[in-house]
């Protein structure tokens, strides 16, 4: 399957053989939804998400000029996997820029470390697409945007 | 003679088609994208979307639904970039909306405070409605998650006084006795909490969040029976038939959760 080829809906995420793990598969890759067309009134993941990364976050001293937003986006699959994780860092301008390298890979781990739920539409599981937004303020976590 | 006839012909001809060509209406090309039976953010939705502003680039209700697709899927660069565009063509219109899109996508307050500040300038009035809520209510919100609490209630207050003076008590807004109830709460005037609390549950009766928040209210001023009921109730609502203030989107301030108020409870016996 060329995931690839699907790339096209804003937002998608297709396959790079650099980072993404082969063997992550979607179960159904003409069909990945949004978090925001699966979440519900009951859904408790932003208590889980701010839990995780505000304990797992160690913020280091050479990051102490760093500031900035950061994106996390990433695609989870109808097994409750995630993969493609990607990161846009911006200031909070929205330019872009780089964080340090320490940092990125910091924050990729921890987003990587999440269980990240299952989620149903039309009586299945389904594939979708979340991110969530870090504020990072002198190279501390200041706020989870989610 | 012949041939003069033919150009004379052609020419008429091509005239007629000149003036026969549909002319597009550009102050409609937004809802009639919604008449195409939209999916935002698909690529066919974006493929209809750029041959429109081909047509119509001045029109800003493209550039806005362009904006949204993209914000709300994380595109946050391209999707802010869109909505400056909008901002441009119809300021009175997308000011209060780019204030609303960073209180709740960005976090950034002070821009948002900036905008709004902008469009009550634009529009004569500070009784201009963003996202179905008087603009001081959004501003009031992000002056309180700044941290300015005083200011933030001032401008409840003039929102919630502005909209009964001019238009009557049944245009405050849904949310509104329960946003300043909930500001009083944090600032420790529980007894100014419960009675918009009150008034909220009178409009909203079903609604989780101002049972859980005058839980605790209550729960503040050591009446522990109320505020067990209401936070009882709380629960109730939230697994049953009730509705909480939320967006699919991102998160609210001070959003209910049900663990939230299992914790309130817990806390009580």
């Amino acid at each position: 399957m060329n995931v690839a080829a699907f790339a096209q809906n804003v937002g998608d995420i297709s396959f790079d053989p650099k980072t993404d793990d082969p063997n992550f598969k979607l179960c159904n890759p003409e069909w990945v939804l949004q978090t925001y067309m699966l979440k519900s009134i009951a859904d408790e993941t932003p208590l889980l998400v701010d839990r995780e990364i505000r304990t797992k976050f160690t913020p280091r001293d050479e990051w102490k000029t760093e500031n900035g937003i950061v994106t996390v986006r990433f695609v989870v699959n109808c097994n409750g996997q995630a993969d493609r994780f990607r990161l846009t860092e911006m200031t909070f301008e929205l330019e872009e820029k780089k964080f340090q390298e320490s940092l990125r890979t910091h924050i990729l781990e921890i987003a990587k470390s999440i269980q990240w739920p299952a989620r149903r539409a039309r009586q299945q599981t389904a594939d979708y697409y979340h991110y969530f937004n870090l504020r990072i303020v002198d190279g501390q976590v200041k706020d989870i945007i989610q | 003679m012949k041939l003069f006839s033919t150009i004379l012909l052609s020419t008429t001809f091509f005239v007629a088609i000149a003036q026969t060509k549909p002319t597009v209406d550009c102050r409609d090309i937004s809802a009639m994208l919604d008449g195409l039976g939209r999916v935002e953010g698909t690529a066919r939705w974006i493929r209809v979307t750029d041959s429109l502003l081909n047509v119509c680039p001045n029109s800003a209700g493209l550039w806005g639904d362009k904006a949204v697709v993209h914000i709300v899927r994380g595109q946050y660069k391209e999707g802010f970039k869109y909505l400056e565009k909008a901002v441009e063509l119809n300021p009175i219109y997308y000011l209060g909306y780019r204030a609303w899109y960073r209180t709740r996508y960005l976090h950034d307050y002070a821009g948002a405070i900036k905008d709004l500040d902008q469009l009550e300038k634009v529009a004569g009035s500070s009784l201009v409605y963003v996202v179905n809520a008087h603009m001081y209510l959004l501003k009031g919100t992000a002056y309180k998650e700044m941290g300015d609490h005083k200011k933030a209630l001032e401008l409840y207050n003039t929102a919630i006084e502005e909209q009964i003076s001019s238009k009557g008590p049944e245009w405050v807004g849904l949310y509104d006795y329960l946003l300043r109830g909930t500001l009083k709460y944090q600032m420790g005037d529980y007894d100014g909490a419960i009675a918009d609390f009150d008034l909220e549950v009178k409009q909203y009766e079903t609604l989780v969040d101002t049972y859980y928040y005058r839980g605790l209210s209550y729960a503040a001023t050591s009446r522990k029976d109320e505020a067990r009921a209401d936070l009882e109730r709380a629960k109730e609502l939230m697994l049953g038939q009730g509705q909480k203030r939320w967006e699919g989107y991102v998160t609210l301030p001070d959003e209910v959760f049900l663990t939230n108020i299992e914790k309130a409870l817990l806390r009580l016996y």
